[in-house]
């Protein structure tokens, strides 16, 4: 079970045992991490489960396609090289010790 | 030590009781929920869980162990049959009283009944986990499906069921599918699609009756036809589940009346989800509203407002369904009177339809756009202008649109 650490936008942090398979949105609903919301569950349509995921974790993750990229350009907070949809990012045993930035707004 | 109880352990009820902790309540949470399930997601039911592409795990809200650690009390399998406002509780079926301070309401819908003479035969419906569970199993056995009804919940089970290899009859009594959600750009594509992928649908039709005929029916229709039918799923629509308020004299219309902080007309229970008819701030109108958008946002509303920390948010609902590889992505509701503009060609299958009144965005329906989507639904919450010519022409991006809108935001300012 790795452990992940998301941060909330004001600094909060919360470090999490997240279930490998499960989404990264999954593992910050079940903890109660506030700020990543998921109302789709999963099937990325809505754009309010956006994160900022570590830059050292960035290569060995599944990269967006095309539907995620669309979605990610238009999320109210600055899109960045390393943002994410967390609902498209399954949980691994190597994540261990990723570390993710919430935004401070959702779609 | 104060209680809050939660009736209804919906997504809006899940919702309401995590977001009463995250904003800081301390004391006793109890969530009561009808089916013996944890909160679940029920989006998917028609969509991947029908295909069997997702299992019933992926479905929950959130793990069995989230409500364990935020310390919220779950009496599943339990419903509540009165509320007594006079000693502040909650009367449960199997008898005990649940002693309230504060109380949620978040009751949901359930499935419209239509019946069809004169045997008085229903159809299935698809609103729980066990109706879904119960539609796949027998969808497993293959057959012919009649849906009645061309709402999102039949066209969803319409896709899943002709993709498992399941003949599909769908039969809507108005002229055209998603009549109360969508443009005709959209219900004509939708048409489309089922039918080049085999369905038989039929509009401005409905049944006249359903009659047994050997392990299945045959359904009469209103043309004269008769079609015939291993199962048949019913999908017209949901009913507020607002008797519990109305029994207890709260104000009720067709759902639980409920201002923009979600409370009731009783300054100690508040209200969310689908059993509501909420005074919307940003539609600025009396609405019901049937999204888990809806039942989220408005639960984290009644949780703000049982903290004492009353909170108005002024969005765009949306809503989206999945149909074969097409997504269909909507934000706003666009009302009677509103100038439809299509962007794109519709036989294309990637266009949206953008909705305008006054020289305002009010709504706009993306078909396989989500790029336009995600600009469109700020935009129609940011109240943009626009020119029915910038909204048809694909010259200019919906995102510069954006941009322009921020800078009149931030002049503003």
């Amino acid at each position: 079970m790795p452990l992940i650490r998301f941060v909330e936008a004001d600094g909060t942090a919360h470090t999490v045992d997240a279930a490998v398979g499960q989404s990264l949105k999954q593992a910050a609903l079940d903890h109660l991490v506030p700020g990543i919301i998921g109302d789709c569950g999963g099937c990325a349509s809505c754009g309010t489960c956006h994160a900022y995921v570590d830059e050292k974790f960035l290569p060995s993750l599944p990269p967006a396609d095309g539907n995620e990229d669309m979605i990610l350009d238009g999320v109210p907070a600055a899109r960045a090289h390393n943002s994410r949809l967390t609902c498209q990012i399954p949980v691994t045993d190597d994540m261990s010790g990723m570390v993710v930035h919430i935004p401070d707004a959702q779609l | 030590m104060r209680t809050v109880v939660v009736v209804g352990a919906g997504q809006a009820g899940s919702e309401l009781a995590v977001a009463l902790r995250q904003t800081g309540f301390d004391d006793r949470i109890v969530l009561v929920g009808a089916e013996p399930h944890l909160p679940y997601q029920r989006p998917p039911l028609s969509k991947a869980f029908l295909l069997g592409k997702v299992g019933q795990e992926t479905l929950r809200a959130r793990a069995p162990e989230a409500y364990a650690k935020a310390g919220i009390e779950c009496e599943l399998d339990t419903s509540a049959i009165g509320i007594d406002r006079s000693t502040g509780s909650v009367v449960l079926a199997d008898g005990r009283r649940l002693r309230y301070d504060k109380l949620a309401l978040t009751t949901g819908g359930r499935p419209r009944d239509l019946r069809f003479g004169p045997d008085d035969i229903a159809g299935r419906a698809l609103h729980t986990l066990d109706d879904a569970l119960a539609l796949r199993e027998r969808l497993r056995h293959g057959g012919r499906i009649l849906i009645v009804g061309g709402g999102f919940v039949g066209l969803e089970v319409a896709a899943a069921a002709t993709g498992l290899g399941i003949a599909v009859t769908l039969v809507e009594a108005q002229p055209r599918v998603l009549t109360r959600a969508c443009p005709p750009a959209v219900s004509g594509f939708v048409e489309r699609e089922h039918r080049a992928r085999g369905v038989d649908l039929r509009t401005g039709v409905s049944v006249r009756r359903l009659a047994r005929r050997g392990g299945g029916v045959l359904a009469e229709l209103s043309d004269d036809t008769e079609v015939g039918a291993d199962l048949v799923l019913t999908g017209v629509g949901i009913a507020p589940n607002d008797a519990l308020a109305a029994d207890a004299g709260l104000a009720v219309d067709d759902g639980v009346l409920v201002g923009s902080l979600a409370g009731t007309d009783d300054p100690d229970i508040v209200a969310a989800g689908d059993c509501t008819r909420q005074w919307n701030g940003f539609l600025g109108r009396l609405v019901r509203l049937e999204s888990v958008q809806n039942a989220t946002d408005q639960a984290r509303i009644a949780a703000r407002t049982l903290c004492g920390k009353p909170t108005e948010r002024f969005a765009a609902p949306w809503f989206w369904s999945d149909q074969y590889d097409h997504k269909l992505q909507m934000a706003g509701v666009p009302q009677a009177g509103d100038t439809a503009v299509v962007r794109g060609d519709a036989s294309s299958g990637s266009f949206s339809v953008v909705y305008l009144r006054d020289g305002t965005l009010t709504a706009l329906h993306a078909v396989n756009r989500p790029r336009e989507f995600t600009a469109g639904r700020q935009l129609v919450t940011a109240r943009a202008a626009m020119t029915p010519a910038e909204a048809a022409s694909e010259d200019i991006p919906l995102s510069d649109l954006m941009k322009r809108q921020q800078r009149i935001a931030e002049r503003t300012i």
